[in-house]
């Protein structure tokens, strides 16, 4: 398995348009999560039954993380963290279930940390307006202009390397565990690899999950604050 | 040649490796010396071993792209 050249089409739309097999992936999970979300926030009642309370939960967690490492007056980007965690978790978490996580995916980690890229500058366009947003790149000296454009381009960069390399060596770890206790007898590949896929998949992809979102606040704090 | 190439990238590992023990001997160190500060520990070292891991993926990368598809 190659982790540059996977692509293999489903369908090439009016302009070629190839849709692989992570897009399909994360449509199941986008169609997953949109009916749960629906399902679940149906009667919210004053006084929480149980799974109301599990709901509230959730929020006040990623309430609590908003809050703590970004301040109060970016309450309003709770809903775009929430939804970067809970599609991240699901995503990672797919290695689970014996589906190849997306994220093992070059693009589609590209196309996430494309998007805080968006979100990051735009956040700071908005706080500061245009002309103290490109004023900041020559702060607190000239000389440092360079050196201020390499740092925005490479913090998605780096966020989509870290999240494809992680998942790309734990899918094929967990891979290779399975061939590897195949070709002793076929018993064994049933209860060893639980640990493995413990390790790997359920560990690897809480934690991978956790940095992206830590580092996309900070970031979003960090760079609307620079100027 | 590529997998002599791939082998060398691997061993951006030893830094990784290094560090992040360095880092989890320290967050030891600190939740000794204050035992209720462990969870506010914890998150932090975790962050920070996310973050230092990833340079060692760096080189994993470059050695699968040497592998896989050079």
């Amino acid at each position: 398995m190659g982790p540059v050249i996977p692509i293999f089409s489903f369908k090439i739309g009016s302009f070629s348009l190839i849709v692989g097999k992570a897009i399909i992936w994360q449509w199941v999970v986008i169609l997953i999560l949109g009916i749960a979300a629906v399902l679940l926030t149906r009667n919210l009642k004053r006084n929480p039954n149980k799974k109301q309370v599990v709901l509230e939960t959730l929020y006040t967690t990623v309430e609590d993380l908003v809050k703590s490492n970004m301040g109060e007056s970016y309450i309003s980007y709770i809903p775009y963290i929430g939804t970067l965690m809970v599609y991240l978790l699901v995503m990672n978490l797919l290695g689970l279930v014996g589906i190849e996580p997306p994220t093992a995916n070059l693009s589609v980690t590209t196309g996430l940390a494309i998007s805080t890229f968006i979100v990051i500058n735009a956040t700071a366009i908005k706080r500061n307006g245009v002309l103290k947003f490109i004023k900041g790149f020559a702060q607190p000296y000239a000389a440092m202009l360079p050196i201020n454009i390499m740092e925005r381009v490479i913090v998605p960069l780096s966020l989509a390397l870290r999240l494809f390399g992680n998942m790309v060596a734990a899918a094929l770890l967990v891979e290779l565990l399975y061939h590897g206790l195949g070709q002793i007898t076929f018993i064994a590949g049933i209860g060893l690899p639980i640990i493995a896929h413990g390790y790997f998949d359920l560990f690897d992809g809480v934690i991978q999950m956790i940095v992206f979102s830590m580092l996309t606040m900070i970031n979003i704090k960090l760079t609307s604050e620079h100027n | 040649m590529n997998f002599i190439g791939a082998g060398i990238a691997v061993l951006s590992g030893i830094g990784a490796g290094v560090g992040i023990g360095i880092a989890t001997g320290k967050a030891i160190e600190a939740t000794a010396r204050q035992p209720e500060a462990a969870g506010k520990i914890m998150s932090t070292f975790i962050l920070g071993a996310g973050l230092a891991e990833a340079t060692a993926i760096y080189g994993l990368v470059i050695s699968f792209i040497l592998i896989f598809t050079v």
